[in-house]
């Protein structure tokens, strides 16, 4: 699971749970994939991508490296930090973890880079 | 191309030269391809490879048997249908191979009806050596012992039956009962009759010295001219008990069995004259059997053509006075207490998918992926629709066949197969296991695809959460494509793949009712069925095949999947689109 894939998964489908978003993110084992930059990609999908969850998910896995709290008005046009984002959403894969409801507390664990999002038909 | 399909058929010609030379250099290639230990012989044998003479090039056995007994009424021909393009006819003598080969090599004779190729002709030397029958498929469970009976013991049988009085001629078969025969006028009894005579009473006291532990109460007595035969059938589950016993007398006759969960699996069983056949567990529960109304029949052990003769057959079976119980419950006509009827409530629905969707993914995953790469048109265009980096949700997304494409679209699937998920990941799609009305998406999407997943959930309230949930994940304004079956496969490949030869099947099985039907491939006759998964060869393990593996379809009619998606009250309908069987909606979030 690539973070750019948890900046768009949410517990909402839970019974009681109003926007389960973020999900709290616990890594047991993580590691570093090989993709090739493309500006594009990273300038087109930031505006969708949650920043504040991206930032405070990276800070709850020790990955938030030369991130700032706040996207600076010129991202756009700053290459190092299009890098960046390059590398904390698709280059880091999760393979071993878990994922925590914000409201419930409901754990969902992830297994070979897979979270597994099913819960009990009584759950939703 | 030499052999136009489209050419006027030109029957009674003689091809000869150098194109004729190379065409059956081209069919000898094939036969040392497909029967290497068949040697050719320059010089003139009694035995005759015959190319361009089979049934996948449009020639019956009858129009063998018609062109090849012509020159020698004792030919033996052998076939392989549907396997080969070429048979063999051995003559009694060399003169008559001799003859047959000057007058046909290179000839499209005029007693063919469809094929306009010309045999082509070669001596050899041998036939292709039998198959060992542990190589043919057979149904599980069925037993044939063959010389069950001696030939004087036939004949006394044979006396007994064919001056009985009573014989009965039908219009397929000539029939005659014991004991007990079937009340037409009730429909769901039986009723006593003639008892069973001496003759058969022996005949029942051996069966039970081979082991046979039930004792018959009901014989019928099945008097076939050549050419007769019986429509592919299940002997009703709860009318009788296990096994159905059957004694062929005076003609071998190849009986054909139909896997009930697997169309694509038919298997050929001689029952040679005087055997004695013992039809039950998997054999009789969920395989269909029946004969072939046809005057030949091939060998499949050797694949010698031999004419059938009028032939005998005794079948008895013991009446059963409660539901069957039967291990095979998907194809008994005992709905186990509801448990097999088409889904209520909710709780039936959810049992109804956890074991026939949920876990049927699970194991056909590796063999489901060698299958599903080819995409339809109007996803596709619907695909290309998008604006660049749109973001789209995949829910039921499979092995990731839409997820893999390189497309400048932000796109993520869920599944509920765990086992498609990881062939999916391995393909470096970005997945998450979810249930399809309880999806773990934000809801921005650009975009949401749901194929061929809809028409999985068992009940109309379980789909209308489903398509609320889809419409859920979109932001106002946002698409979601949804397809689903359409019952209506007119023109499907689905139906071609499964068109069957004989469609005069018959199903004792109970009709009516609210059960959940097993479907033969062919119309759908209920909206609520269970659907054959085919493992057929691939890379699929050994173990899977020929293991039942049914699916839960609800197919959509015309204007329901409209309807439902309206239902939500929370979109518009872009399009409605059917394709090769399917119907595919285009809808928008208001
Ligand atoms: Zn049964």
């Amino acid at each position: 699971m690539k973070l750019l894939t948890h900046n768009f998964l949410s517990s909402r489908f839970l019974k009681n749970v109003a926007t389960g978003y973020p999900l709290l993110l616990r890594v047991n084992e993580k590691e570093l994939r090989e993709v090739e930059f493309d500006q594009d990609f990273v300038q087109n999908i930031m505006p969708k991508v949650d920043y504040n969850c991206l930032v405070s998910t990276l800070m709850a896995i020790g990955e938030q490296g030369a991130l700032p709290n706040e996207l600076p008005e010129n991202w756009r046009e700053n290459e190092e930090l299009l890098k960046e984002l390059h590398r904390v959403l698709v280059k880091i894969e999760v393979i071993v973890g878990e994922l925590e409801c914000p409201e419930s507390g409901r754990v969902f664990p992830i297994k070979d880079g897979i979270p597994n999002m099913l819960c009990q038909e009584d759950e939703c | 191309m030499y052999f136009n399909e489209n050419k006027p058929r030109q029957l009674g010609t003689t091809f000869s030269g150098d194109k004729l030379r190379r065409k059956l250099q081209k069919s000898v290639q094939q036969l040392k391809r497909h029967d290497a230990d068949v040697i050719v012989s320059d010089t003139p044998t009694a035995k005759l490879f015959v190319a361009n003479s089979s049934v996948l090039c449009g020639v019956s056995l009858e129009e063998l048997e018609e062109i090849f007994v012509g020159y020698d009424a004792e030919a033996q021909i052998t076939v392989f249908p549907n396997k080969r393009a070429y048979s063999f006819v051995e003559f009694s003598t060399l003169e008559k191979a001799k003859q047959a080969y000057d007058e046909l090599h290179g000839y499209i004779h005029p007693a063919l009806r469809s094929s306009h190729l010309p045999f082509l002709c070669a001596y050899v030397e041998n036939l292709p050596a039998a198959r060992p029958s542990s190589s043919l498929l057979r149904p599980n469970d069925l037993v044939v012992v063959e010389d069950f009976v001696t030939e004087i013991e036939e004949e006394k049988l044979l006396n007994f039956i064919l001056q009985h009085a009573q014989c009965e001629v039908l219009k397929h078969r000539s029939v005659l009962h014991f004991g007990h025969e079937f009340d037409y006028s009730s429909n769901t009894s039986f009723k006593k009759c003639e008892p069973i005579p001496k003759e058969i009473d022996d005949l029942i006291k051996a069966v039970q010295r081979y082991g046979v532990t039930i004792e018959p109460d009901q014989i019928t007595i099945n008097i076939y001219e050549p050419g007769q035969g019986i429509p592919p059938h299940y002997d009703t589950h709860s009318a009788f008990e296990d096994p159905v016993i059957s004694l062929s007398l005076l003609s071998d006759v190849v009986m054909e069995f139909k896997d009930g969960a697997n169309s694509a699996r038919t298997a050929g069983v001689l029952l040679p004259r005087r055997s004695l056949s013992l039809i039950q567990g998997e054999s009789r529960y969920r395989w269909k059997h029946g004969i072939v109304n046809r005057k030949y029949d091939v060998n499949p052990l050797n694949g010698r053509v031999f004419s059938r003769r009028k032939r005998v057959s005794i079948t008895m079976r013991k009446i059963r006075h409660k539901p069957c119980e039967c291990a095979w419950k998907e194809f008994c006509d005992w709905d186990r207490d509801g448990e097999m009827s088409i889904p209520q409530n909710d709780s039936s629905a959810r049992f109804i998918e956890q074991n026939y969707v949920s876990n049927v993914y699970e194991e056909i995953a590796p063999h489901f992926d060698e299958t599903r790469h080819s995409q339809w048109k109007a996803v596709q265009g619907f695909l290309d629709s998008l604006p660049d980096y749109s973001l789209v949700y995949d829910v039921g997304c499979g092995n990731g066949k839409y997820l893999i494409a390189k497309d400048r679209l932000v796109k993520f699937g869920s599944d509920l197969s765990m086992n498609l998920c990881q062939i999916a990941a391995r393909k470096d799609c970005q997945v998450a296991r979810a249930d399809g009305r309880a999806q773990p998406f934000r809801p921005i999407a650009d975009a949401v695809l749901c194929i061929a997943v809809l028409h999985h959930l068992s009940s109309h309230s379980r789909r209308l959460e489903m398509v609320c949930e889809l419409l859920r994940l979109l932001r106002p304004g946002g698409r979601a494509c949804i397809t689903v079956w359409s019952m209506d496969q007119t023109g499907a490949q689905y139906s071609k793949m499964r068109e069957n030869k004989d469609d005069t099947e018959m199903n004792e099985q109970s009709k009516g009712g609210e059960r959940l039907r097993v479907h033969d491939g062919k119309c759908f006759e209920q909206q609520d069925l269970l659907v054959p998964w085919q493992v057929e060869g691939g890379s699929t393990t050994d173990e899977n095949k020929g293991k039942a593996f049914l699916r839960f379809y609800h197919v959509f009619r015309e204007n329901e999947l409209a309807e439902l998606c309206l239902e939500t009250e929370m979109c518009t309908i872009e399009k409605i689109i059917c394709e090769q069987g399917n119907w595919i909606a285009i809808i928008q979030k208001v």
